[in-house]
């Protein structure tokens, strides 16, 4: 019997030690978040503001947004978008991630919108081109459902995280010319810029037709590393290499230490940029990794930035 | 006799439980300022 009760105890403090162990790390988490994203954080009242979730812009059962029309501070005037694009590497997440962003900005008077894409798996590949083309449908279909509200909006700026950053960037810089709505700008943070199998630790041909694979969604044979085929499609993919003349004017987050994108990525978008004379700000976050959520004064002055771009690039103003 | 052991037993087992408490406290405390700097 004390063999019993022994066991028992040894099995209940396991999994104290489990449950508390979690406990822990999930409030420091959540306290890093909390305290990182208060610079965005907005009293909103989704009743009194208006909010539509969950519309559909594509037979896919994935391919919905969530609308966010600043209702108080409608007016006879054309209207700016803010465009958020989750992360999730290209397989995960939602559009949930981005509602503080979308409060934030309908709060100011701007209409937001939060995007789901069709995300990758074995069952249902995707690819860069399919998630960006579903973004281009996606603000095609924001415009016309606005103008049916009696919301104009004749410029936009898109935004995102991670994956999404890059198709923010992406969407800015390759797809302006097939966007329903004009892009001034565009912010971003942690985004993969450019796709080279060196860049992501891809050395041999093999590893990096795989990975040019799997953005690409089609498998690529040998013959296009010799032929050049490879290398027009992973610059067509990629951020960095659409970037001309004509380019929007950027802003970037990326943290020291993140372990997900390298950090050379950065580097790679900066050094385009300037070639290019297209003016751009880098906030550095020195504490954090991918998540950004070490650095509450960086994530301040992002979005202190993030401001001063909508001040200074969209022609609609509104406070 | 009996009693003032059993006593004496669930005083240990308590405080051992509370250790485990805390240091699962502190170690996860630990592990999530590391998650959130990767």
């Amino acid at each position: 019997m004390r063999i019993v009760y022994k066991i028992l105890y040894i099995i209940v403090c396991v999994f104290t030690f489990i449950f508390v162990f979690m406990v822990s790390m999930g409030h420091k988490f959540n306290n890093a978040v909390k305290k990182t994203n208060e610079a965005i954080f907005v009293d909103y009242d989704d009743e009194k503001e208006i909010v539509y979730h969950d519309i559909k812009y594509d037979a896919k059962e994935i391919c919905q947004y969530d609308l966010y029309i600043p209702q108080k501070h409608k007016e006879a005037r054309n209207y700016s978008l803010v465009l958020f694009i989750h992360g999730g590497s290209f397989t995960g997440g939602d559009k949930e991630e981005g509602v503080h962003w979308c409060r934030y900005y309908a709060s100011k008077g701007r209409v937001a919108a939060s995007v789901n894409y069709t995300l990758h798996s074995n069952e249902n590949p995707s690819s860069i081109n399919i998630m960006s083309n579903d973004i281009i449908n996606c603000v095609k279909d924001i415009k016309e459902h606005c103008d049916s509200l009696g919301y104009h909006i004749d410029e936009m700026a898109t935004t995102g995280v991670s994956a999404g950053g890059c198709l923010a960037l992406l969407y800015a810089y390759r797809e302006a010319d097939n966007s329903s709505i004009p892009v001034k700008f565009v912010f971003q943070q942690t985004g993969p810029t450019a796709f080279h199998g060196e860049h992501w630790g891809a050395h041999s041909d093999s590893m990096k037709l795989a990975l040019a694979s799997a953005l690409l969604g089609v498998r690529l044979s040998d013959s296009t590393m010799r032929n050049g085929d490879y290398l027009s499609l992973i610059e067509n993919i990629s951020p960095a290499c659409n970037i001309t003349t004509n380019s929007v004017p950027t802003l970037c987050a990326y943290g020291v230490n993140d372990k997900i994108v390298p950090t050379n990525q950065k580097y790679i978008l900066f050094d385009s940029l300037k070639s290019n004379s297209i003016p751009y700000i880098y906030v550095e976050f020195p504490n954090s990794g991918h998540a950004l959520v070490n650095d509450p004064d960086s994530m301040a002055s992002y979005v202190k930035y993030a401001d001063l771009f909508c001040e200074r690039y969209f022609k609609n103003k509104t406070e | 006799m009996k009693a003032n052991n059993r006593k004496e037993l669930l005083k240990k087992g308590l405080v051992v439980w509370l250790t485990i408490v805390v240091i699962a406290a502190f170690c996860g405390t630990i592990f999530g300022s590391f998650i959130i700097s990767f």
